[in-house]
């Protein structure tokens, strides 16, 4: 697969991934595996930037981290990169929420974006930092 | 009773056969122990060896006299390679056989000692038997021990810890009746009993405290409602309900339906009172307005009374002046008459004139034959005198005769001409007359078309006071008309006084109604649009059974899609809306966002179920989808009560 290449997510796709307070990853799904190309294996316990594009902007995620610290929920579209390179859109959605221990953990759920959302969030990361 | 068959103890049996086995141990061990001296010394003297050739590998680093001191080692290497392998050798065909000895006679022990604890195990498997057996009817049965070996003292231990669980069943049997009757309770709506007893196993102890959790999570909520429902029934509708933290699904639906209900009878209440206060004023003014219509109509009763009055006295003048005309009329007619007799008689008098001076020249020519008689007459005297004067004396009286005859003479002509000036005077007054009597007849026909034109205008006149009579009685009519309309406003006037009274009344009473419920102030700011209190309440309502419908049918394994958040009723709203002051309004934003999120984390929360995810995930979707209902809830009222200011700022 080469750099460019893009993975479209189904109609149905349903991404799902769940981090510690510190944003390591401790939970993901298979379809999360599929798309973003890596085993389970390689994805518990790293960071979840380790699927984070280039091309995303720093202020997408330090708004995302303030927002999911302070308790709310966040939304948004997010390029991510595969473990061969590629890369893939989601429209995610990331709810704060304590396990039964007590412990800050974050689920997130992504789903396919429109083209058009696609486009918009393209342009607009283009003019940002 | 167990009959067990020995007494000897299973440790005693198992110690024969050990010390049996000790001793073949101590057999073998004797010669294995030979055996390993020897390798043992070889050891020892190969350890020496390799000091040796530590030391002389530090003596290659120093000297480096490589060929002496490897031939040295290889020598010694050999001879330490071969007396090992003949060690080896020799304990291997020993090891083999003594296995092969030590098989047999474990197998021929095993089979008497199985055999033996099989009986025993058999003995204690029918008491344990028997004992479940009357375990399942409730009747305690102890394990009988009769026998001091293990499977006595296992008897005994089972014994005591049949007592112990039996205790614990005992314990966790009066938690279960416990968790029965509490379930029952609050199954028949009695949340008032928690399960106080502490269970024996833990398992029981979690339900019982999951139930206690449950029924105390249900009734905070049921009360939660429940004083909304009493608020409600005092027509207080102003309470806020604030469901607890992490309710969702149904129970945060009936919550939010609650609020609902609240918010939508506050707008129809906020509705009915400002429309009570308008009413109020209206009927006040409506009042008012009635009670001067009624004084109005009454005086412009009295003023049509007058008037009719008027109008009667009117038509009776006019009748008068008609009969006047007639009579003007008549008499212009008499005059017309008269004229036309005095032109008769002036052209009568004229005549007479005419005739006058005729007679009169007929009488001046007449004159002129006595003047011309009397001037011949006194010619003739003249020649008579002369005559006489020629008879002389003779002749003297005739000459005086003849003198006299000439006086005559001359009285005749001065008579005649004194006749004559007369005449003259008659005929020029005879002319006078008659230029009179034409200017009588002129003046007669002046005066006769005079009388004809008045006799026309009378006519007119006549004519005009009949329409005018038919005109007033038409008028007359018409204020009979007006007089019974005026009446009937006035009696249509009280009427509606009466009504206004009447409705201020109500809306008086509709005021007591109102002051006597309580609803949200804020409601007042948003009901100028009443189609939608009605239209956003049936959306809120949409999504309340969008989420409970979708929430209902989420099970593990089923994954289907929810409606897009473009496809509801409410989407279709948000869609269409293409008022600029709405779609910049920051509070339509979080309406799109909010309505967004709770199409797209329901789909989330169907997917989590189907996906079989744990609770504490599935929660924290659905306590977001909750969140954002609220949202929604509160940017529609909000966008209502932007709407109205939107309004209101275009009327003023």
């Amino acid at each position: 697969m080469s750099i460019s290449q893009e993975t479209v997510l189904s109609d149905n796709a349903f991404l799902v991934s769940q981090t510690d307070s510190k944003g390591n990853i401790t939970f993901v799904n298979d379809e999360f595996c599929h798309i973003s190309e890596y085993k389970i294996d390689d994805l518990i316990g790293k960071p979840h930037n380790i699927v984070r594009h280039s091309d995303m902007p720093k202020s997408v995620f330090k708004d995302f981290w303030i927002t999911i610290k302070s308790g709310e929920v966040w939304n948004g579209y997010v390029k991510n990169i595969t473990a061969s390179g590629g890369y893939y859109w989601v429209f995610a959605t990331v709810y704060p929420y304590l396990d039964k221990n007590g412990s800050q953990c974050y689920l997130s759920c992504r789903r396919k974006p429109t083209i058009q959302n696609i486009r918009n969030a393209e342009n607009l990361y283009k003019t940002m930092d | 009773m167990i009959k067990y068959l020995s007494n000897i103890t299973i440790s005693k049996r198992l110690f024969m056969s050990f010390i049996f086995f000790i001793s073949l141990f101590i057999m073998f061990g004797a010669y294995s122990i030979n055996k390993i001296d020897i390798l043992s010394e070889i050891l020892i003297e190969h350890s020496n060896h390799s000091n040796d050739f530590a030391l002389s590998i530090d003596k290659i680093n120093n000297n480096k006299d490589i060929a002496i001191l490897t031939s040295t080692f290889e020598s010694e290497k050999d001879a330490f390679d071969s007396s090992i392998k003949k060690m080896h050798d020799d304990a291997l065909i020993i090891m083999i056989s003594f296995i092969i000895f030590v098989s047999v006679i474990t197998l021929l022990f095993t089979l008497v000692l199985t055999n033996s604890i099989k009986n025993l195990i058999f003995g204690f498997q029918n008491d344990l038997a028997n004992y479940f057996k009357n375990h399942d009817s409730n009747k305690h049965i102890d394990l009988l021990v009769e026998s001091d070996n293990e499977i006595g003292m296992m008897a005994k231990i089972i014994n005591e810890n049949i007592i112990k669980s039996e205790q614990g069943y005992n314990l966790d049997k009066g938690v279960l009746k416990e968790i029965k009757q509490v379930v029952r309770r609050a199954n028949a709506g009695l949340f008032n009993s928690s399960v106080k007893g502490e269970a024996f196993s833990n398992e029981i102890t979690e339900v019982a405290s999951d139930i206690n959790n449950l029924i105390k999570g249900t009734q905070e909520n049921l009360k939660l409602l429940s004083e909304v429902l009493i608020s409600f029934s005092n027509a207080k509708f102003d309470i806020e309900v604030n469901s607890k933290e992490g309710v969702t699904g149904e129970l945060a639906s009936i919550m939010s339906g609650a609020k609902n209900i609240g918010e939508t009878l506050s707008g129809i209440l906020a509705l009915i009172s400002i429309s009570t206060s308008e009413l109020l004023q209206t009927s006040k003014i409506l009042k008012q307005s009635s009670n001067l219509l009624g004084d109005a109509s009454s005086l412009q009763a009295k003023s049509l009374e007058n008037t009719t009055t008027s109008v009667n006295e009117i038509l009776d003048n006019i009748k008068l002046s008609n009969k006047n005309s007639s009579e003007m009329s008549k008499l212009a007619l008499d005059v017309t008459t008269s004229a036309e007799m005095g032109i008769k008689l002036a052209n009568n008098t004229s005549e007479s004139m005419d005739e006058i001076s005729h007679e009169v020249n007929s009488i001046s020519q007449a004159i002129k034959i006595i003047d011309q008689i009397a001037f011949q007459t006194n010619i003739l005297s003249l020649n008579a005198a002369v005559e006489a004067a020629t008879a002389g004396e003779a002749g003297k009286g005739f000459a005086v005769v003849a003198q006299e005859v000439r006086n005559l003479a001359s009285r005749s002509s001065s008579a005649a001409n004194e006749i004559k000036v007369i005449v003259q005077n008659a005929s020029n007054k005879a002319n006078k007359g008659k230029e009179i009597s034409n200017k009588m007849i002129d003046g007669y026909n002046i005066l006769n078309g005079n009388i004809k034109s008045t006799i026309v205008l009378i006519d007119e006149v006549a004519k005009s006071s009949i329409q005018q009579e038919i005109s007033m009685e038409e008028i007359s009519s018409t204020i009979r008309e007006l007089d019974n309309v005026t009446k009937n406003n006035a009696n249509i006037a009280s009427e509606i006084s009466s009504m206004a009274v009447k409705s201020e009344n109500l809306a008086k009473r509709l005021e007591t109604v109102i002051n006597r419920t309580a609803f949200f102030e804020s409601s007042k700011n948003r009901v100028c649009d009443v189609d939608k209190i009605f239209d956003f309440g049936s959306l809120k309502a949409d999504h309340v059974l969008f989420k409970d419908t979708n929430f209902s049918l989420c099970s593990n394994g089923s994954s289907f899609k929810v409606k897009g958040y473009h496809e509801c009723r409410m989407g279709q709203w948000i869609d269409s809306v293409s008022d600029e002051k709405i779609l910049k309004s920051p509070t339509y934003k979080k309406l799109y966002d909010a309505h967004k999120n709770v199409h797209m984390m329901t789909q989330d929360t169907v997917n989590l179920y189907a996906g079989g995810y744990p609770n504490g995930q599935v929660f924290a979707v659905t306590n977001n989808v909750e969140k954002n209902l609220n949202i929604v809830f509160e940017s529609l009222d909000l966008l209502r009560e932007e709407g109205c200011k939107i309004s209101n700022n275009e009327v003023n």
